[in-house]
């Protein structure tokens, strides 16, 4: 049970950042390797937030206190995540809009790399800690304990999918996205600003990252320069697994990625700990030979 | 036609993929309220017609003009919010998207709240699109998805509407019924621009029409005068 907890926290996580990727891949089959850097950039925003915000030398933070900084510190990492999104898109991917595929992935390896290094240069090697911006208090659930914060990750986690599942199906925003992600050409014959519509998706892939990284930077206490490279490659993981391109897909991959990985680090009293990364790639590699598509996927697979 | 301004008009177009010469010195016009047949062979430039009148494929040469509005140079965007619908070849509705959802995207352009109203005079027009208003149009037969082709250009509530190959693939009498439905969407007042195989067909709901051969219009006249002309009935209507 506490692995099946720790699981779903990770899981949840890695669900949030999966949505970038299969976004972004549904509309434009790109596999955007700096989505996970972005992430990293979500984090380092929120820090000096959260330093700032929250009193450091008391352990008992007022409960408004945590609302308060936790809420202004995702709705920062959000806005400027999704303006980085915007702009690594508009800069780096929509020159090559109509170049053949691997020049962009290329480039998404090259912006990855650059993203990486300018959060070197900003933070340091090191990782940075974050203050105990949430008391933790601890529940237990079927025999298990849980902190307020697992509770926490998991509930938003859900919620923004929801919000997400409703605004891709439900709004007119969403279903020019999917049109877009069918047939570009046929959308714009239909008068939809392709290019906006695609911004759109980097502009909501990115926040969501970015919401994310805060939520990871509470519940790990600290991140590192290349912590989102790291994380993005088992969101990759995730996405794959359960059909790029498709949103409920990239979910559900998330939350199996999550397990797994849990699974694995709790086997040998944790000696596991240093195969968890092994085992999930090569689940990767297993996914591909077998079930290219993912889970969720068909061969015509519904992108976004 | 010379007397008032035509909807649509080539002016010396000619257009190039690479440096593959593929519409020479064209010239259309297309009157207000008027059904246009555009015929030829494969190859002739007909889709290469339909993509250049959205700016798809951009003319080296010549003007494209909508009324009073030169269009060509503009982005396809620009030329559909201007009243310019497509049935594309293929139609090309979105396979995931239900019917109704497809609906809505023919619409995408405009802010008016007389969409509902729109998709109810499709519906009426295709009562077949109202039963399966909630199937995704990718699981719906050719005949369906050319309806519904046909109803998503409608709800742009367009001026000229162009249909590439209305009748490919489709059976005899859907092809008749799809015709049918050209003729009466024509009446209730939009411009039709259409490219056939099945000249017979469009000739027989045409006002005027044009033959394109290898890039270039090679014959133009009401469409009595084609139908009775020995070139047009040797080459598309099968008579020796």
């Amino acid at each position: 049970m506490d692995v099946i907890i720790a699981g779903l926290v990770l899981g949840a996580l890695y669900a949030i950042v999966a949505l970038g990727y299969t976004m972004v891949y549904g509309i434009i089959e790109l596999i955007n390797f700096a989505h996970g850097d972005v992430f990293t950039f979500g984090a380092f925003v929120a820090i000096p937030i959260l330093n700032r915000l929250v009193n450091q030398n008391d352990f008992n933070v007022p409960v408004g206190q945590s609302i308060f900084a936790v809420t202004v510190s995702v709705l920062a990492a959000a806005a400027l995540c999704g303006i980085l999104g915007v702009v690594i898109e508009r800069i780096a991917y929509r020159p090559l809009r109509n170049a053949p595929r691997l020049a962009p992935l290329i480039t998404a390896i090259g912006v990855s790399l650059i993203l990486e290094n300018a959060l070197f240069q900003w933070q340091g090697g090191l990782p940075v800690f974050t203050p105990v911006a949430i008391s933790r208090s601890t529940y237990t659930i079927l025999g298990s304990p849980i902190t307020n914060v697992q509770i926490l990750v998991i509930v938003v986690a859900i919620l923004m999918m929801v919000a997400l599942d409703l605004f891709i199906n439900r709004t007119n925003l969403g279903k020019a996205m999917r049109a877009v992600a069918q047939d570009r050409e046929a959308a714009s014959m239909m008068g939809i600003n392709v290019d906006r519509i695609i911004a759109v998706t980097f502009l909501v892939g990115s926040a969501l990252a970015g919401a994310g990284a805060v939520f990871y930077l509470l519940y790990e206490g600290s991140v590192g320069y290349n912590s989102g490279f790291t994380l993005g490659l088992f969101a990759f993981t995730a996405a794959v697994l359960g059909g790029i391109g498709n949103i409920r897909g990239a979910m559900l991959g998330g939350i199996v990625i999550g397990l797994i990985s849990s699974w694995i680090e709790s086997l040998g009293n944790g000696s596991g700990t240093e195969w968890y990364e092994p085992v999930i790639f090569a689940t990767l590699v297993l996914i591909l030979v077998f079930r290219p598509a993912g889970l969720l996927g068909t061969n015509t697979t519904e992108k976004v | 036609m010379d007397e008032k301004q035509p909807l649509l008009e080539f002016r010396d177009v000619d257009t190039f993929y690479g440096s593959l010469h593929i519409l020479k010195d064209v010239s259309y016009t297309v009157g207000e309220h008027e059904i246009v047949a555009l015929l030829g062979s494969n190859g002739a430039g007909k889709t290469t017609t339909m993509k250049t009148i959205l700016g798809l494929v951009q003319p080296r040469d010549g003007s494209i003009h909508l009324g009073d509005t030169r269009i060509d140079g503009r982005s396809t965007r620009e030329i559909v919010t201007l009243g310019v619908a497509p049935v594309p070849e293929g139609r090309r509705v979105f396979p995931k998207l239900t019917v109704l959802d497809n609906l809505k995207m023919g619409a995408w352009t405009r802010k008016d709240r007389e969409i509902q109203q729109d998709i109810d005079r499709v519906y009426s027009l295709f009562p077949r699109l109202a039963e399966r208003k909630n199937q995704l149009a990718g699981t719906m037969s050719g005949g369906e998805q050319q309806m519904l082709a046909i109803g998503r250009a409608l709800m742009a509530r367009p001026r000229l509407m162009i249909l590439d190959e209305p009748s490919m693939g489709l059976s005899p009498i859907l092809t008749e019924r799809v015709f049918d439905t050209i003729v009466e969407i024509n009446k209730q007042g939009t411009t039709i621009f259409m490219v056939e195989q099945n000249a017979y067909m469009a000739l027989n709901i045409a006002s005027r029409g044009y033959v394109l051969q290898t890039g270039r219009v090679i014959l133009s006249g009401t469409a009595q005068e084609l139908l009775s002309s020995d070139m047009v009935r040797k080459a598309y209507l099968g008579e020796t």
